[in-house]
């Protein structure tokens, strides 16, 4: 890691997170991989965390093999949920027994085929939804990267409709720390949801790179 | 999708952004091609200074096996350098010795994807990326191109890829087909025995780009393109 990576990496772990259970990151957007990875590095490497990542248009392979590079995880479950927009896929299926591994989730429209992708496995059967909350409750966070690129992807409807279904899920899911990032440049209306459902705002300022 | 939703980067090259709609889509490839002399690395040097500015990471690979002390001597005379920035902002890496010792191509893409992981730039070239088409069998280069482009583009930066046009092409054409942009420097003899630089946009994903060949400048502040002047 180079020497300034390291302080951004020092910064964000003795500075930024803290307590608080839901962050939003705002950063200019080409910074956006680098603090998201960042974060990613600190919860898994070194806390040994599990959880989920939503990614929007990174193919998950791809996704993979960033996650390898930087030693933050080797294991993990990897779904692209594509372009599907008719259903969403019977795809969180397969458990996570092991510790520190992570759930990759990718694909554009895949914030809100995650979360019904979740509530088609809970209606399923009853054994089905018992796993798959056992699982959600086994995790730490849950990190969608990022705001920005899904507005490319998503109407602005379609945008807010996704913050108060993943606003209920986080209620459900109390155990789930949340991290959010987008860049500054959001329309007003959607930064000011974003906003209003996290309970810590970080801007990471350009001296801070 | 509006261009509204693309976010894009300055390219550093005054005059080039307004051809552009205010500069490279992020992230993105970028070919920019010509031959020897035409401005390939100034071009690429202003790109990555634009991005040190800023507070972005840069990283340049050569394929040349040119120690950096040497670069910095010729490019230095440029008023846009801030030789405070290599080490730094930018890191300068060079690839030519791996090169020249006969390492397979895809030890070559690992050094690459090393580099990246280390730094998480947000600017990227590799200068020239011609040079290892040598050391690649001819049915696996393009495929070889297409993993190399969607793991640059992957992490997330803006990486400009710079082609050597030899006398029997237009423009690398192996290359143009797997980037996002394509820009060409050329000369041209001008009515007085002089040669005029010009760079011509043929490719750019996503962006209602000025086409034309357009007149560059070229002087201690680099390069600068007189869009709309042909």
């Amino acid at each position: 890691m180079t020497k300034k990576n390291l302080m951004i990496l020092n910064r964000i772990r003795q500075e930024v997170l803290s307590d608080h259970n839901r962050y939003l990151f705002v950063v200019r957007t080409p910074q956006i991989a680098r603090i998201n990875l960042t974060v990613l590095r600190i919860l898994m490497a070194e806390r040994k965390e599990r959880g989920i990542y939503i990614s929007i248009d990174k193919p998950d392979k791809h996704v993979k093999q960033i996650l390898e590079r930087h030693n933050i995880s080797r294991e993990g479950s990897y779904v692209d949920m594509g372009v599907q927009t008719e259903h969403a896929p019977d795809a969180i299926s397969s458990p996570m027994s092991t510790p520190n591994k992570i759930l990759v989730v990718s694909g554009i429209f895949c914030p809100t085929l995650f979360l019904d992708s979740i509530d088609a496995t809970m209606a399923s059967s009853p054994e089905a939804k018992e796993r798959i909350v056992a699982e959600l409750r086994s995790m730490n966070f849950i990190m969608v990267d990022n705001i920005s690129t899904m507005m490319a992807y998503n109407s602005n409807g379609k945008i807010h409709e996704f913050f108060a279904r993943f606003d209920a899920f986080l209620k459900e899911f109390t155990n789930l720390k949340c991290y959010l990032s987008t860049d500054r440049n959001l329309p007003e209306d959607v930064y000011q949801v974003a906003r209003k459902m996290v309970d810590r705002e970080v801007e990471i300022l350009d001296e801070w790179l | 999708m509006e261009s509204d939703d693309f976010v894009r980067i300055k390219t550093g090259v005054p005059g080039l952004d307004e051809m552009i709609e205010g500069g490279f889509p992020f992230p993105s490839t970028i070919l920019v091609a010509g031959a020897a002399g035409t401005g390939k690395t100034t071009f690429c040097l202003q790109f990555l200074c634009e991005g040190a500015k800023n507070g972005e990471q840069g990283l340049f690979f050569t394929t040349l096996s040119e120690p950096t002390q040497w670069m910095l001597r010729f490019v230095s005379r440029f008023n846009f350098i801030n030789k405070d920035y290599f080490g730094k902002e930018i890191k300068y890496v060079e690839l030519g010795s791996l090169l020249q010792e006969g390492r397979d191509y895809k030890e070559v893409m690992d050094h690459i994807e090393e580099e990246i992981t280390e730094v998480m730039p947000q600017r990227i070239v590799i200068d020239p990326i011609t040079v290892i088409k040598d050391l690649i069998p001819a049915d696996k280069y393009r495929g070889f191109l297409y993993e190399l482009t969607m793991r640059l583009k992957n992490w997330q930066s803006a990486t400009i890829l710079t082609g050597e046009v030899l006398p029997n092409e237009p423009y690398p054409v192996e290359v143009s087909y797997i980037v996002d942009c394509v820009l060409l420097l050329t000369y041209k003899e001008a009515d007085e025995g002089h040669r005029r630089k010009y760079l011509e946009v043929l490719k750019m994903r996503g962006t209602n780009h000025q086409s034309g060949k357009n007149l560059v400048d070229v002087s201690r502040d680099g390069l600068l393109v007189q869009a709309g002047l042909r």
